[in-house]
């Protein structure tokens, strides 16, 4: 049996192995929230800190509102797109009935029926342009520790107590401000 | 034996004019199956999109783009083509027209929750390319062998057939700032072809024949198979940045030809007639491609670019037991397009347009068939100066109605011609198409 390959199939092997390795490893997409998630709980620690820290050291905090990450900044600074563009769709219990015990999990006042989306999200957003989801709104930590607080604010709140968006590249923020 | 000869290459021949406008010299183009032009955003904004995808056509111009869908989204687009073919023919000129309305899309996009990154999966079919095609033109050859003279062509042609690409996509985030992304997609269509081909001596020239009438029947049965993959880079809050790679699209056409040929004799008789069925595979594969975008948004302004790169002269074409030799007659293109959309505050609107430039990869050439088989013919022999360019302009809008369900409409117009230089009687042809676009998408 022959073995050997043609010099274009090599060429094409080669630059496969380099590159599917590369996008493989270097995956940082993430559909389960690690262990550490049980470290706001841990007595030995202050929980928000715990998660703050992690969160805002890896860059991703700011899951719903990083302009970075998310959406053209065309988009993301008007209200009319920020919805259709811009927000999770399993993050519609938090956004709009206030609280669950994760994303896309029953809210601890019900969860929206997709009607009552559709006719909320067709109204103008309370949240301010460019807001960042009700988890930000808690102080700073993210969306995942705040919506297991149960403390996530509804669009209201979070323009009361939204700011600026953070700028590009500022990676640590106060999470208490 | 000379006309069992001429039977074979006469359907040889149809293998070229099934895939092309039958001109001779269009003989050996090979219609292009785009992977543009089905949603109407895209249509808008010239098709610079590489740096922009972030709906259900990222599944097309860049997978990575899927990675920045964050709702459910179900959508379909509407096409309405027209298109208009002028040539000169033998010194005489015809045209051809097609006007039709078509679903040209379905898409429907899942963004998987995640608590980091994003993960979308797309699944959805394009309607790539319509073969339909009528056709019917004549002209004087002054020097037809069969008369030893001159004589009248008149050829007909009916063709209707579709190319629709059914995909499945992912997208993802590598890192905060990196996406990338993997479309498949498979091929499948139909082509059912009739031509009928009339010699006529209408001179008195040959003292045998009256006419020879060649008449075509082909079916192509069309499946294949594709890839596109891609990443998306956000460079700053404002500039973005996308590559795309196309792996070669291999096509097979299972063949059904039927050849029918009848000559009428001056005494009124027919001498000869015959009627052959053949079945043939042909493969043909299309070659890499490579494609490069940036995009700068600003409040309420968003400009792109985007340059792909092809090398035609890759395109492999395998005809049973032949390879056609197709290298000298395509070359490098290299394509440019620019858009850009306004977003207007107080509703939501947008606007958009945009500017292609596309050239055509076919160099205009005859080519014997007994050249084209195999080792061809020098290039440098190939003298044919032909202007390849095509432009292509476009403008559309979009509004977003209760939040949830964005129409878009664009329309492009497109033309450009070709014309060989050194003898435009010879041989021109002017192609404009027009085409109004409508998707319309709902996020869940």
């Amino acid at each position: 049996m022959d073995f050997r390959c043609r010099p274009g199939r090599r060429r094409l092997a080669i630059a496969v192995a380099a590159v599917v390795p590369f996008f493989l490893s270097a995956c940082y997409t993430m559909v389960r929230h690690e262990a550490s998630m049980d470290v706001a709980g841990d007595a030995s620690h202050d929980g928000g800190r715990a998660c703050a820290d992690c969160h805002y050291t890896s860059e991703w905090l700011g899951y719903f509102d990083q302009p970075l990450i998310y959406g053209t900044a065309g988009y993301y600074a008007y209200d009319w797109w920020y919805d259709y563009y811009q927000r999770p769709w399993w993050f519609d219990d938090y956004w709009y009935d206030g609280g669950g015990t994760s994303p896309g999990e029953s809210g601890a006042r019900g969860t929206s029926s997709w009607t009552q989306r559709r006719l909320r999200r067709g109204e103008k957003p309370a949240a301010p342009s460019g807001a960042s989801g009700p988890s930000l709104s808690t102080g700073g930590s993210s969306g995942v520790s705040a919506g297991s607080s149960g403390q996530s604010g509804s669009p209201a709140d979070s323009k009361e107590k939204e700011g600026p968006h953070p700028s590009y590249g500022k990676k640590k923020r106060n999470p208490r401000r | 034996m000379k006309r069992s000869s001429g039977i074979f290459l006469c359907t040889f021949l149809l293998a070229r004019t099934v895939t092309a406008a039958g001109h001779p010299f269009t003989e050996l183009e090979i219609p292009l199956p785009t992977l543009t032009g089905t949603h109407a955003r895209a249509v808008g904004m010239g098709g610079a999109q590489i740096a922009v995808a972030e709906d259900a056509s990222a599944m097309t111009w860049n997978p990575a783009g899927l990675a920045r869908v964050r709702r459910i989204e179900l959508e379909a687009t509407l096409s309405a083509d027209g298109e208009k073919i002028e040539t000169t023919w033998f010194g005489s000129n015809a045209d051809a027209t097609q006007d039709e309305t078509q679903f040209a899309g379905l898409h429907f996009l899942y963004p998987f929750p995640t608590y980091r990154g994003s993960l979308v999966f797309g699944f959805g079919m394009d309607r790539l390319k319509n073969f339909n095609l009528e056709y019917k033109r004549s002209g004087m050859d002054g020097d037809v062998a069969l008369f030893d003279g001159p004589a009248l062509l008149t050829d007909t042609q009916t063709r209707t057939g579709k190319l629709t690409a059914w995909s499945a996509g992912v997208g993802w985030d590598v890192t905060p700032r990196l996406a990338a992304g993997i479309t498949v997609s498979y091929l499948k269509g139909t082509i059912l072809d009739e031509q009928d081909f009339l010699t006529e001596d209408v001179t008195g020239i040959d003292t045998t024949y009256i006419s020879v009438r060649d008449n075509f029947l082909l079916d192509l049965d069309l499946s294949g198979y594709s890839a596109l993959g891609g990443v998306l880079y956000q460079a700053s809050p404002r500039v973005r940045l996308g590559a795309v790679a196309g792996t070669p699209r291999v096509v097979d056409f299972g063949r059904f030809e039927q050849v029918q040929t009848q000559d009428f004799l001056e005494n009124g008789t027919e001498e000869f007639s015959s009627e052959s069925n053949i079945l043939v595979d042909e493969t043909i594969t299309f070659p890499w491609f490579v494609g490069f975008g940036a995009s700068w948004s600003a409040r309420g302004l968003l400009i792109a670019g985007d340059v792909r790169y092809t090398d035609w002269s890759n395109l492999k074409d395998e005809l049973g037991d032949f390879e056609l030799f197709l290298k000298p007659y395509y070359g490098e293109a290299t394509s440019v397009s620019a858009g850009g959309e306004y977003l207007f505050s107080r509703i939501p609107l947008r606007l958009r347009g945009g500017y292609g430039y596309d050239p055509v990869p076919f160099n205009l050439t005859y080519c014997p068939f007994d050249e084209c088989l195999s080792d061809g013919r020098d290039p440098a022999e190939i003298d044919v100066a032909v202007d390849r360019n095509r432009h292509v302009f476009s403008a559309g809008a979009g509004y977003l109605f209760g939040g949830v369900f964005a129409l878009d409409v664009a329309f492009e117009t497109a033309r450009f011609e070709r014309v060989i230089e050194s003898d435009p009687a010879l041989y021109s042809e002017t192609r404009s198409t027009n085409r109004i676009i409508a998707t319309s998408a709902y996020r869940f």
